[in-house]
């Protein structure tokens, strides 16, 4: 009985998750950098900042969940977050390092540039929020 | 090898000196296979004026294939005076051909009767054979060099006097648009030599790692026609290379395609030899991408080879060093397909960027299951990017053809999936 009430527990997440769109996970974010901004210690940043790839994680599995063949305008957003994120998300499971956050700096902008913009060289309002989260794990 | 360059650069040029001395011919006979006037000639002027490693490489080629060039005895001069010697260029391979008679066809393979035995660039000798790339076709980079460029134009001259006074500095000097009235002369001089630049640098980039002959023709026929000096806010020269992309290559702490240039400078293809002065040189010295040093991009020697060095030496690191590790976890099986991996490159490399290569991976659940056919008319449907070679594939297409652009002929034809993809543009070697 108990883990029938956990099944519908979970589902019901995934689908409150599946819900969330771009504008909504930005505010998230912006929530959690706040959070890490309070944090005095890297263990205390990296922990914070693990949520909010855990929930870009159940997101992206509950739109897939919810599109099998194929992924909505909705989700290649979210995606494009996750994208962004990703190389913050692999330096804080290793090494913060100047270099190391130099590279990520360089990795978050070769990744999002997109010359069919009509400003090639302005940032995605993903790789900007990606940008923001890195300062907080680079002021050395 | 310094010092042997040193002893055989005078041989050399007093070979060049004598041969161009018995067929001079001027630079500005030559008719403007465009549109343009032929009162434009700003670019050939500057075009003739010296051409650094690339273009002597070139002039080497054409003198042991017996061909004409239009360079005077003092535009030669002033090159060996200014660029050659100041920028030690390693001509020893070349001089290998031009000493013993005969010597640079015993390096050509013997099945190029289609193409007789003047390829029109140096093929690659040293890549191991799953790396060797096609050519791309000369009469199809002409075609490509008779479209409207478009973008703004800038020309690279010497400060001073051209020929023998002429000082070292170039600077870029704004023409105009490429395109229209301001459309600058094209003629056979120039297209010979292109065609013999970004053949070479296939041949000596393909020791990195293959290069899609096709995919380049396509990328730079969509950036700049073929046109040596355009620039724009977001790219410069023939490939259009952004700053992003320039560090990319060039920074050893923050890149990935570093190797690319250490591979250049340390290559002993003759293809490479317009090109490894260049590579080494910015692997001391990071090159400038400020708009007052535009010329180390757009000028016809070292602009053009660092252009097209960095430019299919990004193509080879967004596949290999990002694409390839992001299927390698998604579906390993997809990379076996060239054509998926050219498209899905030619995005990343191309205007839209990783980011949206990689999102149409994910958008359409892409697995080792996945139906490439109907994967590949997806990701086509869905770039902008590709939408545009299209058209500028058309645009060759049926200037191939002898027909006008905004022609009716033109306007009803449909392309070939070949004509396309660049198939008939490109071809063994």
């Amino acid at each position: 009985m108990r883990s029938t009430y956990l099944i519908v527990l979970l589902t019901s997440l995934m689908c409150a998750a599946k819900t969330m769109t771009l504008p909504e996970l930005l505010k998230e974010s912006e929530g959690v950098r706040k959070k890490i901004a309070s944090q005095g210690t890297l263990e205390g940043k990296r922990s914070e900042l693990k949520k909010l790839e855990d929930l870009l994680q159940v997101t992206m599995k509950s739109y897939e969940a919810g599109s099998p063949q194929e992924g909505t305008k909705e989700e290649d957003q979210v995606n494009k977050l996750f994208f962004s994120l990703e190389p913050i998300f692999e330096m804080t499971k290793e090494k913060v390092s100047k270099v190391e956050c130099e590279k990520v700096d360089h990795r978050i902008r070769i990744e999002d540039r997109d010359n069919t913009k009509p400003n090639p060289n302005e940032l995605s309002v993903q790789a900007k929020e990606a940008m923001a989260v890195l300062k907080l794990f680079c002021s050395f | 090898m310094l010092n042997s360059a040193k002893v055989l650069l005078p041989l050399i040029l007093m070979l060049l000196l004598n041969l161009v001395q018995a067929s001079p011919v001027t630079a500005s006979s030559q008719a403007c296979l465009n549109k343009a006037s032929s009162n434009n000639v700003a670019l050939q002027t500057s075009f003739n004026q010296c051409w650094e490693p690339l273009g002597m490489s070139y002039l080497a080629y054409s003198f042991g294939m017996g061909k004409d060039s239009s360079l005077s005895h003092s535009q030669v001069s002033s090159c060996y005076a200014e660029n050659v010697v100041d920028q030690k260029m390693d001509m020893t391979q070349i001089a290998s051909y031009l000493s013993e008679e005969g010597s640079f066809k015993k390096l050509l393979p013997e099945n190029v009767s289609a193409y007789d035995r003047d390829l029109g660039f140096l093929p690659a000798i040293y890549t191991p054979p799953r790396n060797k790339s096609d050519m791309i076709k000369k009469e199809c980079i002409v075609a490509a060099m008779k479209r409207n460029p478009g973008n703004k134009g800038y020309i690279c001259d010497y400060e001073g006097k051209s020929g023998e006074k002429a000082s070292k500095q170039i600077v870029p000097r704004y023409y105009g648009q490429a395109g229209g009235d301001t459309a600058q002369c094209v003629d056979q001089n120039m297209t010979d030599y292109v065609h013999y630049a970004v053949n070479s640098a296939i041949q000596c980039l393909s020791g990195v790692g293959k290069v899609d002959s096709k995919t380049v023709f396509r990328k730079i026929n969509n950036e700049s026609a073929f046109n040596i000096s355009v620039a724009s806010n977001g790219g410069v020269g023939m490939a259009q290379l952004t700053s992003i992309a320039v560090k990319e290559m060039h920074d050893k702490s923050l890149g990935k395609g570093r190797y690319v240039l250490e591979h250049i400078a340390n290559s002993a293809e003759s293809s490479c030899s317009g090109f490894k002065d260049v590579a080494a040189q910015d692997l001391k010295k990071a090159p400038s991408t400020s708009a007052a040093n535009r010329c180390m991009w757009l000028s016809p020697g070292d602009g053009l080879a660092r252009n097209l060095m960095y430019s299919i030496g990004y193509y080879l690191t967004m596949r290999d060093k990002y694409l390839v590790p992001i299927l390698k976890r998604q579906a390993p099986n997809l990379m076996n397909d060239e054509g998926l991996m050219n498209d899905l490159t030619s995005i990343a490399y191309g205007a839209e960027g990783i980011n949206h290569a990689r999102g149409l991976l994910k958008k359409y659940r892409v697995s080792n299951k996945t139906n490439i056919g109907e994967l590949k008319k997806k990701i086509r449907a869905n770039s902008v990017y590709l939408g545009a070679i299209k058209r500028k594939m058309k645009e060759v297409t049926c200037i191939r053809k002898g027909w006008a652009n905004e022609g009716k002929e033109c306007k009803k034809y449909e392309m070939e999936p070949a004509e396309l993809e660049g198939e008939t543009c490109v071809a063994p070697i």
